[in-house]
């Protein structure tokens, strides 16, 4: 298992996004797909940030929608009609990390697990973004 | 659009016309549009399992067989044209075995040969 279509998946939708984004409010310009040969580990809140708004929100908004249809659905045959897109949401929300190197290796988990914690303490500490996050919270 | 792709498009017949869509800018609205439709098969799913109206009449929505269901979400009639080609080229048992390792194999690479060998056997 080399995770092929998860690739893809993600693949599908960052390309998606940056056309509709740019259809919807302009600003067409290069965007990098990620299509090169990557060796280095990039940091966990680097790949967050980059990939929250485009990836990581559509994945979790589908994945509570699934569960919450299973929750409520009554028709049956849950996993034969939803596999495909857990499958989706799987990708959007894994696939960076997945295809990180060295992401499994506990070192590197652990320096990544404090550079974000790190971040946000220092986004915390900032008065101007703790209102902000305060006022997402509420929302 | 852009000026060269303008002049490109005035001189190429219909069904090259379709191609350079399909490999160019069609693409894009492609993937919006599938990435639009996964999130709107979830949404429509959800709303029929709230609102208590996953019925046809009073049948139920899914079908008895459960391997149709699982087969449904796989795209296979996307498949098909290629196993149909492939099978008269190669022989039916190995054109199954390549279409299967394709979809099995999860190698990004065969992926993109999947990709490029629907859009290949439809637009030549």
């Amino acid at each position: 298992m080399t995770g092929g279509p998860l690739h893809f998946m993600f693949h599908i939708q960052t390309k998606a996004h940056y056309y509709a984004q740019t259809i919807l409010v302009g600003g067409a310009k290069y965007r990098a797909t990620g299509r090169g040969f990557v060796t280095q580990h990039a940091p966990f809140d680097e790949n967050f940030r980059f990939f929250a708004s485009s990836h990581f929100y559509l994945g979790v908004e589908l994945a509570a929608a699934l569960v919450l249809m299973g929750v409520f659905s009554d028709a049956g045959q849950y996993f034969g009609r939803t596999w495909s897109l857990w499958l989706a949401s799987l990708s959007f929300v894994a696939a960076p990390f997945w295809f990180n190197p060295l992401a499994f290796e506990w070192k590197v988990v652990r320096s990544d697990y404090e550079g974000e914690r790190a971040k946000r303490a220092s986004l915390l500490e900032d008065e101007h973004t703790r209102d902000e996050v305060c006022e997402m919270a509420v929302f | 659009m852009s000026r060269d792709v303008y002049r490109v498009a005035q001189r190429l017949d219909f069904f090259r016309l379709m191609s350079m869509y399909f490999g160019g800018i069609g693409h894009y609205v492609g993937n919006v549009l599938t990435v639009f439709t996964v999130y709107f098969v979830c949404m429509l799913m959800l709303a029929l399992a709230l609102f208590d109206e996953e019925t046809i009449g009073d049948r139920k929505l899914t079908p008895a067989g459960g391997i149709q269901m699982l087969l449904g979400g796989m795209g296979l009639l996307n498949t098909f044209p290629l196993f149909a080609t492939l099978g008269v080229e190669m022989g039916w048992w190995a054109s199954f075995m390549e279409v299967s390792g394709l979809l099995l194999h999860t190698k990004t690479d065969t992926n993109l040969k999947l990709t490029q060998y629907r859009r290949l056997f439809r637009f030549s």
